[in-house]
């Protein structure tokens, strides 16, 4: 995770279309994560999107799809983080967890 | 309202002339007996600049004063909108002139012309022109130019408006000052109003005289038959402009305010904030908005006597080949007949490689609140560009979008900026507004290069408005421009720099 423009930024990492890498996708392999995974999911997908015309592509499957992020509070991560968060077996950053355990 | 039905002046070659004032500018000029020379130059000047910008429509921005002021003088002297065209076409054409040649003289060394700034001048503008006007300059440069260029403007755009046809048959003298100047004429046809000088650049595509603006451009001579198919045509734009005269146009003087000016007298009649309005049992439609952002109206059954005149003339255009026809079919399943039309119009004057017209006709257009996008089918945006809240003054262009091109219903790019002009241009629901493009990186100049919104601007001749970075839209219709709302969208008026080759 890194701080930018004052935004906790995650789930950016090499070959996605945006401007800052922030991580690499093995770092979310290692998170071990206590909260419900579903719930995590239905609070993402309750955001509502910000959506660009640049294309990103999912990196197991080749799939094409709009790129773009989600605001939640001081954090940002890209749509495709949740592709992958729901597809995968990755977690979410540790503080991004005991922000959700607040709210949830 | 017809305020002067008077017979365009434009043809020495029989087109009877009706002599509005007298003729006596050159008795009471500074200029003398110069001004049958100056006359013809600046109108060369007038037709020589709008022929260097055949391919690229544009604004003639540093005449527009020179065309506002010259256009309201010549309608309290009774002109027609065409007469008065003419006149400020002329005025703004010596306006730039005027700046050129100011350019020249404040050379870094702040003396008096010469023979370089003289040669640099020749090779910027009409080398014809620059002869004969810097020759009379440099007799008249120890005092009073400005005043010699002001009268010069007034006085040549008087001649050129109201002269009987024995001045006009003593000015226009030789054939290919005639020939400039009908080029001009013909591809300034459709200017209105003191705003801007636009240039039509498919005038001569529309006429089917692109063999004689090819010989115009070259500066090549035409033949006596050529010389007539242009007149022709420019005889036939301006009793179409002449036509129109008769139809009383009104403009809204100040925001939210509707006034019927018809050129002649503001009449401020009522509050005006609809797309309608009806004032004194007529119906005025909203046609765009002026440089003040104040709304202009027309007469409804004005616009719906167009619009019917546009459609028979479509009908009974010439018939297609069967390789057009085709393509035409693939287009009219799912778009309106005058996107088909802006790519036929694109067709034949259009060689820019960014251009994929076959991929641009499967392209399926949808409107937004003030303008249009074309997404792919299924394109999430295409809910959240619906969303996005209008901006008074524009119209809204959505789709996907890079630096130098766009993607008009794919994913790849494949339209130009004139492409998109020409669709813009044919859509019905677009009147002159500035451009707002909701599409990524439109506004981003690279290494100083053109971005496709500032090639737009010039194609066009409005302002485009367009976002320097990745654009992002919420379900909601808000906007973001880069990851971290650290883009802008960037103005960019029309001819603003150079043309770089």
């Amino acid at each position: 995770m890194k701080t930018i423009y004052g935004i906790k930024s995650f789930g950016f990492w090499e070959g996605q279309p945006y401007s800052h890498v922030t991580d690499k996708y093995e770092d979310f392999l290692s998170y071990k994560n206590t909260i419900d995974k579903q719930k995590v999911i239905q609070h993402i997908e309750s955001l509502g999107e910000w959506l660009s015309s640049v294309r990103s592509y999912d990196m197991f499957t080749g799939e094409e799809f709009n790129s773009g992020f989600y605001d939640d509070g001081e954090f940002k991560f890209p749509v495709d983080f949740l592709r992958y968060y729901k597809t995968q077996d990755i977690g979410i950053p540790y503080e991004y967890e005991e922000y959700l355990k607040k709210i949830l | 309202m017809l305020r002067n039905p008077q017979a365009l002046p434009v043809t020495p070659h029989g087109q009877a002339t009706k002599l509005l004032i007298g003729d006596n500018t050159e008795e009471n000029s500074v200029l003398g007996d110069k001004a049958d020379g100056l006359t013809q130059s600046a109108a060369h000047l007038v037709g020589s600049r709008a022929l260097s910008l055949l391919g690229v429509p544009t604004a003639l921005t540093m005449g527009v004063n020179a065309f506002g002021s010259e256009i309201e003088n010549a309608y309290k002297n009774g002109a027609t909108h065409t007469q008065a065209w003419i006149s400020a076409s002329v005025a703004a054409g010596a306006e730039i002139l005027f700046e050129r040649l100011s350019d020249g003289l404040k050379s870094p060394k702040g003396t008096n012309v010469d023979d370089t700034t003289m040669q640099t001048l020749s090779q910027n503008i009409s080398q014809k022109v620059v002869n004969t006007l810097l020759k009379w300059f440099k007799e008249d440069a120890t005092e009073g130019l400005e005043e010699v260029f002001t009268d010069i403007v007034n006085k040549v755009a008087q001649k050129l408006t109201y002269a009987d046809k024995m001045t006009w048959e003593k000015v226009f003298s030789t054939e290919d000052a005639w020939d400039s100047f009908l080029g001009g004429l013909l591809l300034s046809r459709g200017m209105r109003g003191a705003d801007a000088i636009i240039v039509n650049s498919n005038a001569f595509q529309n006429a089917g005289l692109e063999d004689i603006a090819g010989k115009l451009s070259r500066g090549e001579a035409l033949s006596a038959a050529e010389r007539q198919r242009l007149l022709d045509a420019v005889l036939k734009n301006t009793a179409q402009d002449t036509a129109a005269d008769s139809n009383e146009s009104s403009r809204v003087t100040e925001p939210g305010k509707f006034g019927m000016t018809g050129w002649d007298g503001r009449v401020a009649v009522t509050e005006a904030t609809g797309p309608k309005v009806t004032v004194g049992g007529k119906t005025y439609e909203l046609i765009g908005y002026d440089k003040d952002g104040a709304k202009v109206y027309q007469d409804a059954e004005v616009l719906k006597e167009q619009a019917e005149a546009e459609s028979k003339q479509m009908e009974e255009s010439e018939p297609v080949s069967q390789e057009e026809s085709a393509l035409q079919e693939t287009e009219t399943e799912e778009n309106p007949e005058w996107f088909a039309t802006a790519l036929d119009s694109a067709e034949a004057s259009s060689a820019d490689r960014r251009d994929n017209l076959t991929s641009v006709a499967k392209g399926h257009i949808m409107d937004l609140q003030r303008g249009f996008m074309c997404f792919p089918e299924g394109d999430p945006l295409i809910k959240n560009s619906q969303k996005v809240t209008p901006k008074e003054g524009f119209f809204d262009v959505a789709m996907h979008g890079s630096p130098t091109a766009v993607a008009f219903g794919g994913k790849e790019a494949n339209m130009s900026p004139r492409l998109l002009a020409e669709v813009i241009r044919h859509n019905p629901n677009y009147h002159r507004e500035n451009i707002r493009l909701l599409c990524c990186s439109t506004g981003l100049q690279v290494d100083g290069a053109y971005c496709f919104a500032e090639e737009l601007a010039n194609a066009l001749g409005v302002t485009v408005e367009a976002p320097n970075k990745t654009l992002y839209i919420d379900k909601n219709g808000n906007t973001k421009i880069g990851d971290y709302g650290e883009g802008e969208m960037i103005p960019y008026e029309p001819n603003k720099r150079r043309r770089i080759k």
